[in-house]
């Protein structure tokens, strides 16, 4: 038995190294080789049920071990980063300007990791897990954090104006990567604030504003220390904003970074004549705008930062 | 089925044929060179010998392409569409009516002084044939696909043919001209009025005053009356290092043997030839360093980009349009393709959550073909 698993575990980390996956992220990494096997699962199954593999097994079989030592690796790595992230990189002082009294950052880092490491095992939080893990992985609340805060336009105003967070430009990365993080929250939480496990995924874009009060309720009472605007970003992130224009701005830039991070691809070759990887997702995104749900304002200004940064 | 050793064997006669066609280029415009600057007699045959070498070279590896297309029933899809014609043009004619003659020439050597006058007139037509050396350019079409822009196989062939057709017509023109100029009547040229000078000249010749006339007449070389030399301009040694059997022609006018030399005409003949190589040599490369980027930057590059975005799921990059170019039908095209087809894509993929692997069997053979 133990060999079977040794054998899975190979073959496993084999197609892991392949350098087709080389700067994909873990999660992304375990997207494209649960695809791989679905999609490729008769060429397979002659190899892996021969002798020098798994002789005599089903396919469904083999492919529960190989999911099961894919998702083992895959875990060891994302809870490494998301321990190293949460507990020695994220930064929560910024939570004093949402009006909470002083807490430990131990205490909320705490019950964010146990958060994500329960949204990690939910398989519909997992797969929404990417795009946040992606844009935290590439540092994209940085970049455009940054070129946001030297631009002074429609995003700024709204983040300062709008949304009343006059805190500083590196406590406002360290809200997003938060409300990046809670975003696939919603995954563990149904409407009426219970554990579910039904696909909200495919509900995305329309994910009801009413609901959101009850996630958002039902979160908070997994993360008693935290603010509850910074919960409600990360909720907010799923609702579309034409269904509910007062959703908060960093919700709605969640959104659009967790999506342009999805299928992000760093270091892509760009063919000549081609638009650069960023610019492209911000343009067809502005297309899509309605699809989405994305606000149109931010799309425009994120675009332009693109276009000139060439990214 | 193509062996290993077989594909070695041809890719080592591709690269010496590759080889070849730029030394015989390189050996094309210093024959021209030699005689514009006067190289000795000796250089210049080493040159026109290995012009033969490479005409025969070149003649044989038409002749083992030919026979091998033929004999896989492929001759007139060689000739046609495998630039047969090229190999054709570029070598027989060549080696035939151009570097044949030259070789029968210099190893007959004095021996042909009096037949030199109708040779000379086929070299003038050879003359023109030499030109189509310069066809050979094409052939090495290919070593220019690992230059930058020039990567697509539809960038490749469309530069390839309108290189092609811009050197077969002036080389077609060139050749036509050289042909029928002589039967043209037409104002007679600088080689003609010097001929019928010279010959007016010589003519007043009585046996006295070489020096004198050969002051008046600069290409006049030698006078001799039987056996006796009544005048020479240079030593022996010199005619012996500088002239070839090329350079000088022979009349005989009255009781009077006089040598003169033909170097004016043939340095002429050189600057025009050399004119015509660098104007050719200057087209093609005009066409694969300024068209062939224009055209894959503008043609082949989009295509490229609108097929990937087409065939993988996961290609998302958008065509850049230029704004001077957006009216030409592959950026409208584009344009379509950034505005419809790529906003769709990205709605049937969330819609349909199809599943993309950027992995690929053929990428993990190694572990599948893996034998026990």
């Amino acid at each position: 038995m133990s060999s079977e698993k040794e054998k899975a575990e190979g073959f496993v980390r084999h197609l892991l190294e392949n350098p087709a996956l080389r700067n994909q992220t873990p999660l992304q990494k375990e997207e494209q080789l649960l695809a791989f096997l679905e999609l490729n699962a008769r060429a397979l199954y002659p190899t892996l049920s021969s002798s020098r593999f798994f002789p005599g097994k089903s396919w469904a079989h083999i492919r529960s071990m190989l999911i099961s030592e894919l998702f083992k690796i895959t875990d060891f790595t994302l809870k490494g980063y998301m321990n190293r992230f949460i507990v020695e990189q994220l930064d929560m002082s910024f939570t004093a300007f949402l009006g909470l009294p002083r807490v430990s950052q131990e205490e909320m880092k705490t019950e964010l990791l146990k958060l994500t490491v329960q949204v990690a095992h939910t398989g519909e939080g997992r797969r929404a897990l990417t795009g946040s893990f992606n844009a935290l992985s590439y540092r994209l609340s940085e970049k455009y954090i940054e070129q946001i805060y030297q631009t002074r336009n429609y995003i700024r105003f709204e983040l300062e104006k709008v949304q009343r967070l006059r805190m500083s430009k590196e406590e406002l990365k360290h809200m997003l990567k938060v409300s990046l993080l809670l975003r696939p929250a919603v995954y563990l939480v149904s409407g009426d604030g219970r554990e579910t496990s039904s696909s909200v995924r495919r509900q995305r874009g329309s994910f009801q504003p009413s609901v959101a009060d009850k996630v958002t309720q039902g979160l908070a009472e997994r993360l008693p220390h935290f603010p509850e605007a910074a919960i409600r970003s990360g909720v907010e992130s799923n609702i579309s904003f034409l269904d509910n224009s007062r959703v908060s701005a960093t919700g709605r830039l969640t959104l659009l970074l967790s999506s342009l991070a999805n299928e992000y691809k760093p270091n892509m070759q760009i063919d000549r004549g081609a638009v650069s990887p960023e610019k492209s997702w911000f343009s067809v995104a502005r297309k899509n705008y309605r699809y989405f749900g994305y606000d149109i304002k931010m799309i425009d200004e994120l675009f332009k930062i693109a276009a000139e940064q060439g990214w | 089925m193509v062996t290993v050793e077989q594909g070695k064997m041809r890719s080592f006669f591709e690269g010496l044929v590759v080889l070849a066609i730029f030394l015989v280029l390189i050996q094309t415009f210093l024959e021209d060179a030699a005689l514009i600057g006067g190289w000795s007699w000796d250089v210049r045959k080493v040159l026109l010998i290995s012009g033969f070498g490479f005409d025969l070279f070149f003649t044989f590896e038409f002749l083992i392409r030919f026979f091998s297309a033929a004999l896989r029933r492929e001759a007139g899809e060689y000739l046609l569409h495998r630039k047969g014609w090229i190999d054709l043009f570029a070598s027989v004619p060549l080696l035939l009516f151009h570097s044949g003659p030259l070789m029968a020439v210099v190893f007959l050597g004095g021996g042909t002084f009096s037949g030199l006058g109708g040779v000379f007139n086929v070299l003038k037509v050879a003359k023109a044939i030499r030109v189509a050396r310069i066809l050979r350019l094409l052939r090495v079409l290919k070593v220019f696909k690992k230059l930058k822009y020039t990567g697509s196989v539809m960038a490749q062939r469309h530069v390839a043919l309108i290189t092609s057709l811009v050197v077969m017509v002036t080389v077609a023109a060139l050749f036509l001209v050289s042909l029928i100029q002589p039967t043209l009547p037409a104002a007679p040229g600088r080689a003609e009025v010097l001929e019928t000078t010279e010959t007016r000249v010589l003519q007043r010749f009585q046996g006295t005053g070489s020096r004198q006339l050969a002051e008046a007449l600069p290409t006049l070389l030698i006078i001799k009356e039987g056996q006796e030399t009544l005048y020479s301009r240079y030593e022996n040694s010199y005619y012996r290092s500088m002239f070839g059997p090329f350079d000088y022609q022979y009349r005989h006018i009255g009781t009077y043997d006089f040598f003169l030399s033909l170097k004016p005409t043939l340095v002429d003949r050189a600057e025009q030839s050399l004119a015509f190589f660098v104007l050719i040599v200057l087209l093609v490369l005009v066409l694969l360093l300024y068209y062939s980027p224009h055209f894959a930057l503008t043609i082949s590059d989009p295509v490229h980009i609108m097929r990937r975005g087409f065939a993988e799921n996961g290609y998302k990059l958008e065509v850049e349009i230029p704004s001077r170019y957006r009216d030409d039908e592959v950026y409208c095209l584009a344009a379509l393709y950034n505005r419809e087809y790529l906003p769709l894509k990205e709605r049937m993929k969330h819609q349909e959550d199809r599943l993309h692997s950027d992995l690929s069997l053929d990428t993990i053979g190694d572990i599948l073909n893996d034998e026990e």
